[in-house]
């Protein structure tokens, strides 16, 4: 008895194991997400119906005939993919005169409806709408009333094993049989180290199950059902995601596009935009009146220089000063005494005289006018401000001495900026016939600006033998720097005909340029496409998609995260 | 002792090793449920419906079912995947057309309704399936066939498709061939409306105007006219064996050239979901015919069968350069 009793209990609870817990490991979360695309997908029938307005996905539970049942409406316009907002429903359905639905908005673009439908059939419902793009009138097909959902209906015949060999009883007790046989052979061999092994090892066989399960529902299996997806690219996504995701569509018609071609260019100053304020003269900087950064006006001064002069230049100037005063001296009292004796002198004597005493007063005035004051060692210099503009860096002090054609502040004018291109000779046809010049900087490309083409090439780099072109832009806000690098979007005035996306619609998958395209209202694929040229808001396809076709334009990224974790 | 633990060892490997196999089986269990959940996510599609054999039959004209791959050989278009073609669902469909004033002039205002039915079941409302993008294509030819138009009435709230008949002095909103006409002169004409309801299959009504004013003078057609040219494109048709023959699939290639210049017809412009449409109306019996080429090495391969001799008059419709085109026709059928 005492040895039977561990026995009983550990098969009771063995069994146990066997049937429940296993079953849960493998119907488990990990298996779940790897087959199911969409999760709930299956939680609810769907019903479609499509116009040129509109397209209606209804979702329903299972409705049971005699009972009040909830349905959900979604509509959207059929070439936007937006939400209709704010529609007048009226529905009714062919099959059931009497029936009377109540709709009541739930959400943007949600309805829900609700009514009960009488018999356990199939319905159809004729919806009579009305809403910002016209009315419509559209049929939902295959409202199925008393009908379980597909999953449960075809799991129900699997509960009961449709062969002989898959009885879990007769397995078990087959497996029974096999463990005693074996332990029956295994006892026999004395090697107690080989028998430990085999215990162990059957001991751990159950897990090798769980092992598995997690290796059909792992990321194995994943890869296999999106390489299989890779072929045929299509997979769901809700209405109700995709109206989360505000995922939106634009139906691709062909338009015309101009051709672009974009070429590097580097902010220069502008011929009035840069100028630096240079000392004419030796002198000590006595005061500064600007800051750096500051705004500053045409001519306003910037600081004052005071000349210094050396002792010796210093005594040539009094000596200078000396004889010119001594010159005007005699000059004048010549021309007085001749003035006097005006009657006898000849007439240009006199004039020499007052010609003499005119130069000897404009020399000491000239001198006097450079060496100020006549007395003083220094003179005041002010520095003005050739251009309106920013004042630039600076490291001039008050106090310090400054030699002739030293820069001492660099003013800056952002308002008017030159581009300067290197353009090398296939671009030059697009150029020749360009419509627009669009810039916009390199590292920001928030930032945006329109040229003008200021003068063409006269030679061309030897090295690259790319041509230097100029541009003019006016950057008001001085967005953009002198020596920052920028692309000009040469927009052609001639265009091609073709199909064109939204740069949004765009995005990439393995290196590829791939579109996402709504298929039917709730499947999406994916189509891998060449581009053509690029205008910054468009881009034109080449080959991949088909006039038509409703691209996502609105939330592709989100459609591509749905299609790899599909 | 160590027997108690040889008995306890026997029967760890015996369930172990029996909930190994049963386990084997279970797993396997599961992935065929899961799969087959998978197919049914599809909902009420066509996945479930039917497990059978599957029947393709020619969009426009259900009546004719093949296999996958099978032209039509009125239309020339491919058959289409539909188990509901060739059944009917017992409905009769008709369209009702009223104008208001009752009796249109020519040159003047006027408003045409289309409201598709069914017979003996008045109240009941029809919604209708796009094809072609359209929910009803609308074929207006003068009775002489000298006059033609494709336009495409909307539908209004009020539950009619309708179709504004502009005054001479107004013009087209959005340009032709959307839901506007005109009438410049009076006389007889025939409207077809090509219509499918939804779950149906696809409907032809043929109705009758005449429209008050200065009549058209009629024309008649009796020498064939092969070529047809608008606004600098070229649709020149070329029969195999360079005649028409009465219960023969004739085989018609369409040569396009543009400014004189052969063009590829790939370069067309969609029109309505297919590179170009023909309209056949016959002189004598007034019987219409729609036809859809395809394109083959750039050029356009039409297949039809004409069930009687006489004199058809044809149009195709395609777009360039976001302008629709029509060229005209005159086939002769021996």
């Amino acid at each position: 008895m005492s040895k039977l009793t561990p026995l009983v209990t550990f098969l009771g609870l063995f069994v146990l194991l066997a049937n429940s817990p296993l079953a849960m490991a493998h119907g488990g979360e990990d298996h779940g997400a790897a087959t199911a695309p969409t999760g709930k997908a299956v939680a609810y029938f769907t019903s479609q119906a499509i116009s040129d307005k509109y397209e209606l996905v209804l979702h329903y539970e299972p409705l049971e005939a005699g009972e009040a049942g909830k349905l959900r409406l979604y509509i959207n316009e059929f070439n936007t993919n937006r939400p209709v907002e704010g529609a007048t429903l009226k529905l009714s359905s062919p099959e059931e005169a009497k029936l009377t639905i109540v709709v009541k908005p739930i959400g943007k673009g949600i309805y829900e409806l609700s009514g009960t439908f009488p018999a356990k059939k199939r319905y159809s419902l004729t919806v009579s709408l009305n809403a910002g793009p016209g009315a419509d009138l559209l049929l939902l097909p295959g409202i199925e009333v008393g009908k379980d959902l597909p999953v449960s209906t075809v799991a129900a015949p699997i509960v009961g094993p449709a062969h002989w060999y898959e009885s879990p009883y007769l397995l078990l007790g087959g497996g029974l049989l096999l463990g005693m046989g074996l332990m029956f052979l295994l006892m026999r061999t004395r090697n107690r180290r080989v028998s430990a092994a085999v215990v162990v090892l059957f001991c751990l066989l159950p897990t090798a199950h769980w092992q598995r399960a997690n290796a059909h529902g792992g990321e194995d299996h994943g890869a296999a059902a999106s390489g299989g997806g890779a072929t045929s690219s299509t997979f769901a996504i809700p209405k109700e995601t995709q109206f989360l995701f505000n995922i939106l569509t634009q139906r691709l018609v062909a338009g015309e596009q101009a051709l672009t071609t974009t070429v590097a260019g580097t902010v220069i100053p502008s011929s009035t935009g840069q100028a630096v304020v240079q000392s004419p003269q030796v002198g000590r900087l006595t005061s500064l009146l600007v800051r750096v950064g500051q705004s500053v006006s045409k001519g306003q001064t910037l600081a004052l220089v005071e000349q210094t002069i050396d002792a010796a230049t210093q005594i040539n100037l009094q000596a200078e000063r000396n004889t010119l005063q001594a010159e005007l001296q005699v000059a004048r009292k010549e021309f007085d005494r001749l003035k006097t004796i005006e009657d006898i002198v000849a007439k240009r004597d006199l004039t020499e005289a007052e010609a003499r005493l005119n130069r000897a007063q404009a020399n000491l005035k000239v001198f006097t006018s450079i060496a100020q004051g006549g007395r003083g060692n220094a003179r005041s210099i002010s520095l003005k401000a050739p251009v309106g503009g920013i004042v630039g860096p600076f490291t001039a002090a008050i106090g310090a001495t400054v030699n002739v054609g030293e820069t001492l502040f660099t003013i800056t004018n952002l308002g008017k900026i030159y581009i300067e291109a290197q353009v090398f000779d296939k671009d030059l046809a697009v150029l020749r016939q360009a419509k627009s010049f669009g810039v916009e900087g390199v590292n920001d490309a928030g930032k945006r600006g329109v040229a003008r083409l200021l003068s063409q090439a006269q030679t061309v780099n030897a090295s690259n033998q790319s041509q230097r072109l100029l541009f003019e832009m006016d950057n008001g806000g001085g967005a953009f720097k002198i020596g920052e690098f920028v692309t000009i979007r040469v927009q052609s005035a001639r265009g091609t005909r073709g199909l064109s996306v939204p740069n949004a619609a765009l995005s990439e998958m393995n290196g590829k340029s791939v579109v996402f395209i709504k298929d039917a209202p709730e499947v999406v694929s994916l189509a891998y496409v060449t581009t053509g040229a690029d205008n910054g808001q468009f881009t034109q396809i080449l080959s991949g998609v088909e006039a038509d076709e409703r691209v996502i334009v609105s939330g592709t990224y989100q459609a591509k995260m749905i299609y790899l974790n599909q | 002792m160590n027997t108690k633990l040889k008995t306890i060892a026997i029967a760890l490997m015996a369930l172990s090793a029996s909930a190994f196999v049963s386990s084997c089986n279970q797993a396997d269990k599961t992935e065929s449920t899961t799969e087959t959940t998978a197919v049914n996510t599809a909902g009420t599609t066509d996945a479930d419906e039917h497990s059978g054999e599957h029947t393709y039959a020619c969009p426009m004209h259900p009546e004719v079912t093949g296999k996958e791959g099978d032209m039509c050989p009125k239309c020339g278009m491919k058959l289409e995947h539909n188990d509901n073609a060739g059944k009917s669902n017992g409905k009769a469909y008709v369209m009702n057309f009223k104008a208001n004033p009752g009796k249109v002039e020519a040159g003047k205002a006027a408003l045409l309704s289309f409201t598709p039915g069914v017979k003996n079941s008045e109240s009941e409302l029809v919604p209708l399936e796009l094809h072609h993008e359209k929910k009803i294509h609308l074929i207006v030819v003068s009775k002489d066939l000298s006059y033609f138009e494709h336009i495409h009435p909307d539908y209004q709230a009020s539950g009619s498709y309708d179709i504004t008949v502009l005054p001479t002095s107004k013009a087209f909103t959005e340009g032709p061939g959307k839901n506007e006409t005109r009438f410049p002169k009076g006389g007889e004409y025939i409207l077809f409306a090509d219509y499918m309801p939804t779950g149906g299959n696809a409907q032809l009504e043929k109705i009758e105007l005449a429209v008050g004013g200065t009549p058209y003078t009629p024309e008649t057609y009796s020498a064939p006219k092969l070529s047809g040219t608008a606004d600098g494109y070229t649709l020149d048709l070329v029969p195999d064996g360079g005649t028409f023959e009465v219960g023969k699939l004739a085989h018609i290639q369409g040569v396009l050239k543009k400014g004189g210049k052969a063009m590829d017809a790939n370069m067309l412009e969609n029109y309505l979901g297919a590179k170009a449409h023909m309209v056949v109306v016959g002189i004598n019996d007034k019987n219409y015919l729609h036809v859809h080429p395809e394109v083959k090495d750039g050029k356009f391969d039409l297949h039809t069968t004409f069930e009687k001799a006489g004199v058809y008059r044809g149009w195709v419709q395609f777009q360039a350069d976001g302008k629709v085109r029509t060229t005209d026709y005159v086939i002769v059928v021996k």
